[in-house]
């Protein structure tokens, strides 16, 4: 009958359809296996692949690094380093592979094999329980306190020590990577928290220039958002709790909260002290710019609407992370970035604005031998400081469109190293978001940086991002009470447990 | 077996026929069993007894006994995340249980183009959660959403779907709902189909009206089946994750924090294992009592079947 096979028909259609879908559907990305580079040299030494045969002395940038004549005392040792450009973008990939084989001409013993594995917290727990960690691996943001807590970033000091990278970099950055005066990681990148706002934006308003203390900022909002096209005065990230946890600390630094108020021992227990005036002021400020001035944006946030809010004009102002400008660059190509400008946060009630910085780090597997973590710590010291990969890092940046150089950032270095290394940044910045009155506020203390809290961080973000998030929903949020119960759970359900 | 008692020939061939025929039978569930030991009761057993260890990134550094459950009950989290999950499993059975029951209805009574319908209501199956999500996300949205849109079109307030906490959940289940009717919508027409003709026809000879004759004749007959979906239905949405997760991070303070986004977050964000395998184990209790009717029922389903 006619019915019933095109029923069949339609039934086998649907059901391939349906598995086909399913599979594209569910399927996770894994992290991708390594694939061994190979190197250009086997047996008589070569000349390195293609880089400025200018002599050292001539480059603009000098040597700070002395690289040994030996790594592992020449044994063979092979490390997998993640990071690697993914097929997709073949010019980087084959950049990345000569530096590689470059290194590897240097080291013949030693063999580098690239995977492009780019961290993300969900799919690093399972590398580690299959032993599968890359020897050399980059981790962003909050995380490396993380890394360096559950024993997974390898112990590097004796090589800072050796090679004098502890004085080379900045002190506050170094502080990242930092626990218990031991140092786990080498920082990539750093960046500071701040204001980020749209100068043509506040131009059109009337401003010319970012908010000094939050009144002003309140104010400024107000005259700045537009609920019938959908623009935000003000935006900080209030949806994710742990990224709600930590924006709002900052907020209540810029109020007069320390970490030590956070957590402070007490006859050698753990107390919680996050509920006292700063942090009450700073909740209460949120909870106006909400509901009094309706100056924030009305869904629910992360990291990245965070920073598309900005990028597509729906928020004139954000409080953001210095380095986030990069990240808007490469999602959003079209926005022009010069509208953008980055400044301090607003003045606190004791007059100065704080800041927080964080950064990217590369750190090395604990599981690692100590042939390997020579090899992987050389290698990425090699990649960073040497002058000809620096320029050549640059050279090659220039032709590809999705490499960003520039923009605001945390001096990563000390003088007189930083102030070389910054002007030659200068030179290839493409990226041309106004930073002065930042680098200022840093330069002359205006501006203090802090340190996160450093016991049971996490946690700590966890429990306090409800709370904001419940303090923009709800109108009838009882700011001191919620406050209350967060640090009482803070402290018997995390503090008093903690083993 | 008792050997001693005596067997006759015919009768130990036919012994040896059974234990032969059960051999094979074993085999052939090997590689199934198999299976399910290594991804489904290995791990569930890991589980357990992660849940009284302290577990970290590196993997299990210690017993702790009972500590994890200790943090577990007394976080106001899992109070909260299980009275979010009743909330949503009674708003499940008032706003989404009778839907596809509804279509499947609708859809049998349609004498030629029954299947178009059926096709439509498959298809929201057949999209990726996260771009339907995505999709929602923008009818949601509270400024220039489509929804909040055309109620100003209308002429009636907008309203914060996603940001009310007492709106969120319901519409969450609209799009649990929307997700799961196809699934659903397909097993009721099967059991309707199951339906012998002749109860109908004798059931318009005695002057059944339509209405009349789905609510006392049809509805009767699917009961035990529309029993099963209920339990199903309650086991699935006590483990929403990826709506919460996706649309509204917990929800406008913590009124769509479920245990299912608790447990990832203990383990993915806070590398706490240990508390996310408790988490873990408290849903597989609660889930556990469900299926445990599940097989009841359809135990007691099958049977009537040969009645």
């Amino acid at each position: 009958m006619k019915t019933r096979r095109f029923s069949l028909v339609l039934g086998a259609v649907m059901a391939f359809l349906v598995l086909v879908l399913s599979a594209c559907g569910g399927a996770t990305p894994a992290p991708a296996t390594p694939v061994p580079v190979e190197p250009t040299a086997t047996a008589a030494p070569q000349e390195p692949t293609p880089v400025p045969a200018t002599p050292t002395e001539e480059l603009p940038i000098p040597t700070v690094v002395q690289m040994p004549e030996q790594i592992a005392g020449g044994r063979p040792v092979e490390i997998v380093v993640a990071g690697a450009p993914p097929d997709s973008q073949p010019e980087l990939r084959a950049a990345w592979d000569e530096q590689a084989a470059r290194f590897m001409a240097l080291y013949p013993n030693v063999k580098i094999v690239a995977s492009d594995y780019r961290y993300d917290p969900d799919s690093f727990a399972a590398l580690v329980a299959a032993n599968q960690v890359p020897t050399l691996f980059q981790v962003y943001m909050t995380d490396p306190g993380k890394m360096v807590e559950q024993g997974v970033a390898a112990d590097l000091t004796d090589y800072f020590k050796a090679t004098g990278l502890d004085k080379l970099f900045n002190a506050s950055v170094l502080n990242i990577v930092t626990v218990n005066g031991k140092v786990y990681g080498i920082p990539m990148k750093a960046y500071a928290m701040g204001l980020a706002y749209n100068k043509n934006m506040l131009a059109a308003a009337g401003f010319d220039h970012p908010p000094r203390d939050w009144n002003e900022l309140a104010s400024m909002a107000q005259a700045l958002t537009n609920r019938d096209t959908g623009v935000a005065g003000f935006t900080f990230i209030f949806g994710d709790p742990k990224a709600a946890g930590w924006h709002t600390t900052i907020i209540a630094y810029d109020f007069g909260l320390k970490n030590t108020d956070i957590v402070y021992e007490e006859n050698g227990k753990y107390k919680a002290g996050f509920d006292n005036e700063a942090m009450r002021n700073a909740l209460q400020m949120i909870y106006d710019l909400r509901w009094k001035y309706d100056v924030l944006p009305l869904e629910a946030n992360d990291w990245a609407k965070n920073g598309e809010a900005l990028a597509t004009g729906h928020a004139a102002m954000a409080l953001m992370a210095s380095d986030q400008f990069i990240w808007i660059r490469q999602t959003f190509a079209d926005v022009d970035m010069s509208q953008f400008a980055f400044a301090p946060l607003p003045a606190g009630p004791s007059g100065k604005s704080v800041s927080l910085v964080g950064g990217d780090v590369a750190m090395i597997s604990a599981s690692a031998t100590p042939d390997q973590v020579e090899a992987a710590f050389y290698f990425r010291v090699w990649t960073q400081l040497d002058p000809h990969e620096i320029m050549a890092r640059y050279e090659a940046g220039k032709k590809d469109p999705t490499t960003v150089v520039g923009g605001p950032s945390v001096p990563l270095y000390t003088d007189p190293y930083q102030s070389t290394y910054a002007a030659l940044e200068e030179q290839y910045s493409n990226l041309p978001v106004e930073y002065s009155l930042f680098q200022q506020s840093v330069v002359s203390g205006q501006t203090v940086f802090m340190i996160e809290p450093q016991i049971a961080g996490q946690d700590y973000y966890g429990i306090l991002g409800p709370v904001v998030n419940t303090i923009v929903t709800d109108k009838n949020a009882d700011v001191a009470r919620l406050l209350t119960e967060a640090q009482n759970t803070f402290q018997t359900n995390v503090l008093d447990l903690l083993k | 077996m008792n050997l001693s008692f005596p067997i006759k020939k015919w009768e130990r061939l036919l012994q040896r026929q059974k234990v032969r025929d059960q051999i094979n039978a074993y085999l052939f569930l090997l590689p199934a069993l198999g299976l399910f030991a290594l991804f489904s009761w290995y791990p569930i057993l890991k589980t357990v007894l992660y849940s009284f260890q302290k577990v970290g990134l590196r993997g299990p550094a210690g017993w702790v006994g009972l500590n994890n459950y200790v943090r577990l009950l007394g976080n106001p989290a899992f109070a909260i995340a299980w009275r979010n999950v009743l909330d949503f499993v009674i708003l499940s059975i008032i706003f989404g249980f009778m839907v596809p029951i509804v279509l499947a209805l609708m859809i049998n009574e349609m004498r030629r183009y029954g299947y178009i319908f059926q096709v439509v209501t498959y298809l929201p199956t057949l999209i990726p959660v996260a771009i339907a999500l995505l999709v929602w996300r923008f009818i949601y949205a509270p400024e220039g959403g489509i929804l909040n849109s055309t109620l100003k079109a209308v002429g009636l307030p907008s309203q914060l779907w996603l940001q009310n906490p007492k709106l969120v959940k319901f519409s969450l289940i609209i799009i649990m709902t929307w997700m799961g009717a196809g699934g659903s919508v397909l097993i009721y027409l099967a059991a309707l189909k199951e339906i012998n003709v002749e109860v109908y026809e004798a059931a318009e000879l005695d002057g059944f009206s339509p209405w009349q004759r789905i609510l006392y004749i049809t509805l009767p007959l699917i009961r035990t089946r529309m029993a099963i979906m209920l339990v199903l239905q309650i086991i699935f949405v006590s483990q929403v994750f990826t709506e919460p997760f996706i649309l509204t991070m917990g929800g406008p303070g913590n009124s769509t924090l479920t245990p299912v986004l608790e447990m990832y977050r203990a383990a993915f964000e806070r590398s706490d294992f240990g508390l996310a395998s408790a988490w873990s184990v408290s849903l597989l209790m609660v889930l556990g009592v469900f299926s445990a009717i599940y097989v009841g029922l359809t135990r007691r389903s099958e049977a009537s079947r040969f009645s």
